[in-house]
């Protein structure tokens, strides 16, 4: 029995389910903290604004808690006892300045009489452009999180929330990740509102959906579940769901959409990446507009988008603005830079190790000599240069950018120059480095590079022990692993395999106007995306799409 | 949920084609050399039109039971008892060819690029990757067959392009070798070479269309008996029979001779990898019959808990032949006679049973 367990550990990869560690009913009760602190103290506000006051201090732990304000004074026209709460730092002085404390100190002139006075704040003095009433102390708790003011007005159990909420936030800016020379050059950024907005300016359809949700019973992260109704796989946006919110009742904190991507995908123990993560809205929009979905989070520059399929290593925004022969270039160097990043080294191991008698006579002299004064067998010279760029690269990115270039210096000067004078290693294999390095950096997903760069690893240390043949092996292994792979159903290699001879969107990406349907393996509502002929006055051509998709199913 | 999941026919049919055209690797090419000397692509080409015909059992029995692979068949044909002694049958051939497959596969590997490496280590990963595959599923390693099916055939192209230089066509000459009748029964006997085919019985309930898996089996079919004729005569013409009866392995021969002017030579090593996909997709094909038939023939619901007592048995089974050459002659002479009786024979017979069957189940009804 136990080792029947070990067995299934190992080979565990192969789970389809979703597991989520944490589980709702073994965990402690799951509760919302503002629903916690509600209970304490009574859900509702009572009438007395002294009462009402001394609730709010207890729960922000007034007055420990110097982030939280309470400005009181007094309504001129109704002469009224009333103050306002809000978060300093999270509020825009300007906003609460003069839409909420002159119009009601200042502007209210007059005396009016009533009984109701947040309705009269309401209907007549506060000119804010969302202002929310409300009887319970979690909306009030809520609204002040968020950056809102709320306003209490003795002799109301009512308080309004007025959205005042501005802070100090990052421009929108170029994507630092994924730049493209040709297409929009605007990404996401810090700010949640401000992404959906750049995405919906993408798509000006009512069929597009944002949901709001909020996960992490501490964090309450707000994070926005995007589809377009009409076109996504209902199913599809009911299983992201059902996994948001399982996960937004079980873990206190989830700061950013890298977080929550470990607890919804679907092979947790895969090294592949199962979600796109991208900071271009045009990205999102392009992906939405095929039946996609997307997940943003608040203070997250990246957006997820999911289900994804192998493409995520091989397409890059750019493609669809460039010309398709253009962008099939790009593609096809893509590609080979997949092959070389991956396996160029561990094919150099395998060459010098056990198949000299693959490369032409002078080049082997050549690698020989080269080779001679170096004292080390070739595994552990390219383990040793391999190691020492990642190095580099890791320290590249970690390094106060004032000291940046002397990264540069050390690592062109000392492990390039310095280590082959030194006999340490050979020029061919700085070259193979070199070579592999570039090809690395042309995956356009940066985190399908890490996929990348470990299994090269794996694979140098295969070649090293069985040449070729432990070369072959591991790419079998990764093939099985990745047929194997689903991301929220989808299979990792379609439409390759299982096949869909209608998405021609593989390696090669068809001329625009020649791709009529959506990808049939996202099962969308509605399959076509353009009418067959878009141009109607080319004369008919022979590679027409109508050829049958077997593999799709109702 | 995975035990749901299925296989499309594309898929299927490149598993099919590799299953019979695996052997093109092996030692294949040398049997037919030896045993029709200028007319061994004959041979192949015939013993493949003999396979269609029986495949048309085959296929027959599975149209008339859809759902069903052809242990549970023979179990609803013949009852329990029987069925269960056919299905063991079934277990014994699937197992044999994959350890005699797993046993060659190794073998090659050490002569052609890993001389000094012990075979244990060979067999050992390939069962690494056998367990690995099995455990995920058949539609795991239909899609890998489909994923490198192109490559491969490709490959097979490249290497009878390049090789056609040092052809001659005058080596096939004269043209019907040992003679008409020593061909027809040589082929006859070695329907064996697509004896592989059998396999649909066991993954055809999985295919998407069922309507389909007709035109599976049989496109798979003569694609194989193209590839097998084409690389035998490629050998043949290549090397002359005397020579080629004397290479192991031919198409590891052949692609030795390819050069692409100075720079590209000895690319045999490139090759390794498609020799590996190929070798590593027939065993998992071979290796998921042999644990399908035994959990089906003995109505086992779950296949798994088999996959490791299976890889062990035929890592034991592998390493029993003494040396490669008895395991060439195990495999292609001496128990292949049996492989039709089985994959063309019993089909053959549950289908004039099916006949019986149904015809009595109408005079019941």
């Amino acid at each position: 029995m136990k080792r029947n367990n070990i067995f299934r550990k190992l080979f565990q990869l192969t789970s389809n389910k979703p597991e989520f560690s944490l589980n709702a009913d073994s965990f402690n009760p799951p509760h919302n903290r503002p629903a916690d602190s509600g209970d304490e103290t009574g859900e509702c506000l009572t009438t007395s604004l002294a009462h009402n006051r001394k609730t709010l201090e207890s729960i922000f732990g007034l007055p420990t808690n110097k982030d939280v304000v309470i400005r009181d004074f007094t309504i001129t026209s109704l002469n009224k006892k009333a103050l306002i709460i809000y978060i300093d730092g999270l509020s825009d002085r300007n906003a609460q300045n003069f839409a909420v404390l002159q119009p009601l100190m200042l502007l209210s002139r007059g005396h009016l009489e009533t009984n109701e006075p947040i309705d009269i704040a309401y209907e007549r003095l506060v000119p804010g452009q969302q202002v929310e009433k409300t009887k319970k102390l979690e909306d009030v708790i809520n609204g002040i999180l968020e950056g809102s003011s709320a306003l209490l007005i003795d002799g109301s159990a009512e308080a309004m929330i007025i959205e005042t909420k501005g802070w100090e936030h990052r421009g929108i800016d170029r994507p630092s990740n994924e730049p493209v020379v040709r297409g929009p050059q605007e990404g996401f950024n810090e700010t949640f509102r401000a992404n959906t907005a750049s995405v919906r300016r993408y798509i000006k359809d009512p069929k597009l959906i944002t949901e709001i949700m909020r996960v992490g019973t501490r964090s309450r992260t707000l994070l926005a579940l995007m589809y377009i109704k009409d076109i996504a796989n209902p199913a599809l946006v009911k299983e992201v769901k059902r996994r948001i919110k399982s996960v937004s009742e079980t873990t206190d904190y989830i700061a950013e959409t890298g977080q929550l991507e470990e607890f919804i995908e679907d092979h947790p123990r895969s090294l592949m990446p199962q979600m796109l993560s991208t900071e271009r809205p045009d990205r999102v929009a392009a992906h939405l507009r095929e039946g996609y979905v997307a997940v943003m989070m608040a203070n997250s520059p990246y957006a997820l988008v999911l289900p994804t399929n192998f493409a995520i290593f091989l397409h890059a925004a750019e493609d669809y603005y460039l010309r398709w022969p253009f962008s099939n270039f790009l593609r096809f160097i893509r590609a080979i830079s997949i092959f070389i990043a991956l396996l160029l080294p561990s094919f150099y191991i395998a060459v010098v190790n056990y198949h000299q008698e693959m490369i032409p006579t002078d080049l082997m002299l050549a690698m020989t000599a080269a080779r001679e004064a170096v004292p080390f067998p070739a595994l552990v010279e390219i383990l040793f240069m391999e190691f020492s760029f990642e190095l580099i690269r890791e320290a590249g990115v970690r390094v106060p950018s004032i000291i940046g270039p002397t990264i540069g210096i050390v690592g062109a000067l000392i492990l390039g120059q310095a280590a082959v004078s030194a006999s340490i290693v050979s020029p061919i294999l700085i070259i193979i480095i070199a070579i592999t390095a570039l090809a690395s950096f042309v995956v356009p997903n940066y985190n399908a590079t890490f996929t990348i760069r470990i299994l090269r690893f794996l694979f140098i240390i295969l070649a090293g022990f069985l040449g070729f043949f432990g070369v072959s092996f591991g790419v079998f292994l990764i093939t099985l692993h990745i047929a194997n792979l689903n991301s929220f159903g989808v299979p990792f290699l379609t439409p390759i395999a299982p096949y869909h001879p209608q998405n021609k969107d593989r390696v090669i990406r068809p001329r625009a106007y020649d791709q009529p349907k959506r990808p049939i393996f996202l099962r969308p509502l509605d399959w076509i995306r353009q009418r067959d002929i878009s141009r109607p006055w080319d004369k008919p051509s022979s590679s027409s799409s109508d050829e049958g998709d077997d593999n799709y199913e109702e | 949920m995975k035990n749901e999941m299925k296989i499309g026919h594309r898929e299927a049919l490149t598993l099919l084609v590799t299953l019979m055209s695996g052997q093109v690797f092996l030692s294949m090419p040398r049997n037919m050399a030896l045993l029709g000397d200028t007319a061994g692509w004959m041979i192949v080409l015939l013993a493949g039109i003999f396979s269609l015909i029986g495949y048309y059992f085959l296929a027959t029995l599975l149209e008339k039971y859809p759902d069903q692979d052809i242990l549970q068949i023979s179990q609803f044909i013949c009852g329990k008892f029987l069925g269960t002694i056919i299905g063991t049958v079934f277990f014994l051939f699937f197992l044999t060819i994959s350890s005699l497959m797993l046993r060659q596969f190794a073998e090659s590997f050490i002569i052609s690029i890993l001389p000094n490496t012990p075979i244990s280590v060979i067999s050992l990963f390939f069962l690494f990757l056998l367990i690995y595959g099995t455990l995920q599923g058949i539609e795991t390693l239909t899609r890998v067959a489909w994923f490198f099916g192109p490559y491969l055939l490709l490959a097979f192209i490249i290497t009878i392009g390049f090789s056609m230089p040092y052809a001659d066509l005058e080596l096939l000459l004269p043209i019907l070798g040992k003679g008409p009748l020593p061909i027809l029964k040589h082929s006859a006997l070695h329907t064996s070479l697509f004896s592989n085919i059998i396999l649909l019985g066991i993954i055809a309930p999985k295919i998407r269309e069922q309507t389909k898996t007709f035109r599976t089996g049989l496109y798979s079919l003569i694609l194989a008996i193209v590839i097998n004729t084409v690389v035998t005569a490629a050998v043949l013409i290549t090397f002359n029979y005397t020579s080629t009866s004397k290479l192991v392995f031919p198409i590891f021969q052949l692609t030795r001779l390819i050069t692409l002017g100075e720079f590209i030579q000895r690319v045999e090593a490139i090759f390794v990898f498609l020799w590996f996909f190929t070798a590593a997709i027939l065993m998992g094909g071979m290796f998921y019959g042999t644990i399908i038939s035994f959990s089906h023939s003995f109505g086992l619901s779950n296949y798994r808990p088999l996959v490791f007592a299976m890889a062990v048995l035929i890592f034991c089974i592998s390493l029993i032949p003494n040396s490669m050459t008895e395991t060439v002659n195990l495999d292609a002479f001496i128990i292949s006679k049996y492989y039709p009786l089985i994959s063309f024979g019993i089909p053959l017979l549950l289908w004039i049973a099916s006949r019986f069957k149904k015809k009595g189940d109408n005079s019941n009804g």
